[in-house]
């Protein structure tokens, strides 16, 4: 989707590849995933110059991805910069890494932080 | 003194720098009496835990006509006609910001005003061993509740009014009590915020997240409106006063760093409505302040109030998922058999195939519902063939039927950690361990972090309840499921160097164990290795040859590596597996057909695609070039 990307964050890419995902996905997927996280987060990115991007990742009405703040309103807000996304989408950082040493910051309903990284992550392999 | 220690920490402090939660770690620890009255779940361990009559502190006369005046009094001679009083609050709350801040009346900050004495330590009382005692059966009380609530609400209401008594010498010892006693009939009334909160009937872990940031604003205005009466109290009593003014002003601080992150908590809202509805009766006349944001707050209570009644398939605010009951296949030859329970578990042993022993185990479970075993290999088998929800409604019901059956435990961690939810996993695996290891489980150790700032606070809390078993037993004999449950736990938050540890240390003492070769390999999987997750999935299925779990596993390694001929050669094997009768089962397994179809789009074949949805025949792809 090009409207997700925005150059001057190079991690958004990861979140126009999740959304292109979610776009492709069957109605019963969606649904499926909707009623595991039941959650809307809002990304605030910040990138290497100090701007701040905000991008949505709704898993709680419509399953889509977009870039903005939540409409209507997001159950979590994550603050954390450009780098630290993208390890966490190529799955080099966890979430718990990330807060714990502060490159995560959580507001709102902290439970839902703890399944950022389902969310990231499609196609996990089951134990 | 006592602000000093709190802000410091000390060596229980948790990993989060953050003072705010410091505090409120703390803090929680004084509510660990209170909670246990309110937790009639398990009335039997949490009481057995507390100090018993005899070693509390010794209730003098004077103590116990204070305590009777206190509970007995209605609002007393102080000029608010409230007993809530409103107006402190409502100036607390233009003070702290226009968020939606519910503020559950001054009862919790009475009672944690009650509470300042035990943290500084300056009365006898519980000492903080049994104070902890009584903190960690709270929690483990906590993690049975969510299925006890109806039925225990008036039992808990008997219980606390019964045991009101030992609070108050406790609190109201020396020259306190005065103070205290007054300014607690000035502005409260016990019997009816009890009674709000049962009438809410949600379970009764929303009274711990009530707990946790409001009560201390409370409890630090509470303190300001009780000044003027304290005037003439002990040099103790001012200094208390001093060490409060200070811990509010810290407090609204580091409130304010953290922009009232714990506002928007639905659980919080959840219990506050209740309350503050009853206080909106009961209070002044309306305030513009407190229109808007009470009109946020009906806002968000509607949506939280949808969401909760939506019932199958959304999560519960405790993290666990709502499910419902098992679905039963339809047409089971097995209900004809006279014992299908063995004949299941025949089928495992000679290898058949997973649909059909879990036919067999179907059947046994319908026919004997109350059989717990029936349950947890209808649910082993399920989730070995690759139909997680199925898995997680199986072991439920095992578990409803026998909450002791440790490999359900086990086995539901592992379906709730694969489904993404991570919370249940984590109170699962604490189940597991405070029941098989009680006195390991239970050993003192760090206060339990606050659970309202760090997600991930419950997790670290029983990783380490994991890890100092691992410990005590690293010289003696092994338990393989401590292993297995650490390397979950690790899997869960993608530490999965360490998981691969645990799971190789399980496989140790287990190598025939198909299940820990496919856990071992879905760790080396997301870990990023899955050359080394294939070989020890080939592992699995040389003892297990129709483990379709196992083989879904392949399927999705070679889609990571881009193989994805193979790939799809794999998941159709899988999915072949399930299609043995006619007609589309009951229990569908979405996540194959949904890794299937992501390796046709690899491919860039849409029209491959487009065929591959739950209730096609697998033959269809035969003739499109797919061996298997």
């Amino acid at each position: 989707m090009s409207d997700v990307k925005d150059p001057a964050f190079p991690s958004s890419e990861l979140l126009s590849v999740l959304a292109e995902q979610f776009s492709k996905a069957s109605e019963a997927e969606k649904k499926a995933q909707i009623k595991k996280t039941n959650g809307i987060f809002e990304l605030r990115i910040k990138n290497k110059e100090g701007k701040e991007g905000v991008w949505t990742i709704d898993l709680k009405k419509e399953g889509k991805v977009y870039k903005g703040p939540a409409k209507p309103k997001a159950d979590v807000a994550l603050s954390l910069n450009d780098a630290t996304f993208k390890e966490l989408a190529d799955g080099k950082l966890n979430g718990q890494k990330a807060f714990m040493t502060g490159r995560l910051k959580v507001k709102g309903n902290v439970m839902l932080a703890t399944k950022l990284d389902n969310v990231l992550k499609q196609g996990k392999s089951k134990m | 003194m006592a602000f000093q220690a709190m802000m410091s920490g000390g060596a229980d402090c948790s990993t989060s720098a953050n003072p705010l939660s410091q505090m409120l770690k703390h803090t929680e620890q004084d509510r660990s009496l209170q909670r246990d009255r309110m937790v009639p779940g398990a009335p039997g361990a949490s009481l057995r835990h507390l100090p018993s009559t005899s070693s509390a502190a010794p209730l003098d006369a004077r103590d116990r006509t204070l305590a009777d005046q206190f509970f007995q009094a209605g609002p007393g001679p102080s000029a608010s006609p409230s007993p809530f009083a409103l107006e402190s609050m409502r100036r607390e709350l233009d003070g702290i910001g226009a968020g939606p801040a519910p503020r559950a009346g001054d009862w919790a900050g009475d009672f944690t005003r009650a509470g300042s004495p035990w943290t500084a330590a300056q009365t006898p009382g519980l000492t903080p061993q049994e104070r902890e005692a009584m903190e960690r059966s709270f929690q483990e009380a906590k993690l049975h509740e969510a299925h006890h609530v109806a039925q225990h609400q008036s039992a808990w209401r008997a219980d606390f009014l019964q045991n009101q008594q030992h609070i108050t010498p406790a609190t109201a010892a020396g020259p306190h009590s005065a103070a205290f006693e007054q300014a607690f009939n000035r502005s409260f009334n016990w019997d009816q915020h009890f009674t709000m909160h049962n009438a809410k009937g949600k379970g009764k872990a929303r009274l711990v997240e009530l707990d946790d940031s409001k009560w201390e604003e409370q409890f630090a205005q509470f303190t300001s409106t009780a000044e003027p009466a304290a005037v003439s109290a002990s040099a103790t009593r001012i200094a208390a006063v001093d060490e409060d003014k200070a811990l509010e002003a810290a407090f609204k601080d580091a409130l304010k760093k953290e922009g009232l992150d714990v506002e928007k908590d639905p659980d919080y809202l959840a219990e506050f409505e209740n309350v503050w509805n009853t206080l909106r009766q009961e209070g002044e006349a309306s305030n513009p302040n407190l229109a808007d944001w009470e009109r946020e707050f009906s806002g968000e209570m509607a949506r939280v109030r949808e969401d909760m009644e939506d019932g199958l398939g959304r999560v519960g605010e405790d993290g666990f998922p709502r499910l419902g009951e098992y679905r039963f296949e339809l047409n089971n030859p097995y209900l004809s058999h006279p014992d299908p329970l063995t004949e299941g578990h025949r089928l495992l042993r000679t290898g058949g195939a997973l649909s059909e022993a879990a036919l067999a185990f179907e059947a046994a479970a319908q026919r004997e519902p109350s059989n717990a075993e029936a349950w947890l290999w209808l649910g082993n088998t399920r989730a070995m063939d690759e139909k997680e929800e199925a898995a997680i409604r199986a072991l439920e019901r095992c578990l409803r039927e026998d909450e002791g059956k440790l490999e359900a435990l086990i086995s539901l961690a592992v379906s709730y950690t694969n489904e993404g939810y991570d919370t249940a996993a984590t109170s699962t695996l604490e189940r597991w361990i405070t029941r098989k290891y009680p006195t390991l489980a239970k050993a003192p150790s760090a206060a339990p972090p606050s659970a309202s700032l760090n997600p991930w606070a419950s997790h670290e809390r029983v990783t380490d309840i994991f890890l100092s078993v691992a410990r005590a037993q690293s010289t003696g004999e092994l338990d393989p499921d401590v292993q297995v449950g650490l390397g979950v736990l690790s899997y869960s938050t993608g530490n999965y160097d360490q998981a691969r540890d645990c799971f190789a240390a399980a496989l140790g003492a287990r190598p025939e164990d198909w299940l820990l070769w496919n856990r071992l390999g879905a760790t080396l999987a997301n870990g990023g290795k899955p050359e080394e997750a294939i070989d020890a999935y080939r592992k699995a299925l040389e003892l297990r040859p129709t483990f379709t779990r196992a083989i879904y596993n392949l399927g999705v390694s070679c889609l990571n590596i881009g193989c994805y001929q193979e790939a799809a050669e794999h998941l159709l094997a899988a999915i072949s597996l399930h299609q043995t009768g006619d007609g589309q089962a009951v229990n569908e397994s979405q996540s194959l057909w949904q890794t299937l179809r992501r390796t046709f789009f690899a491919m860039d074949r849409q029209d491959l695609a487009a065929l591959a949805v739950p209730g096609s025949s697998v033959e269809e792809f035969r003739k499109h070039g797919f061996d298997f």
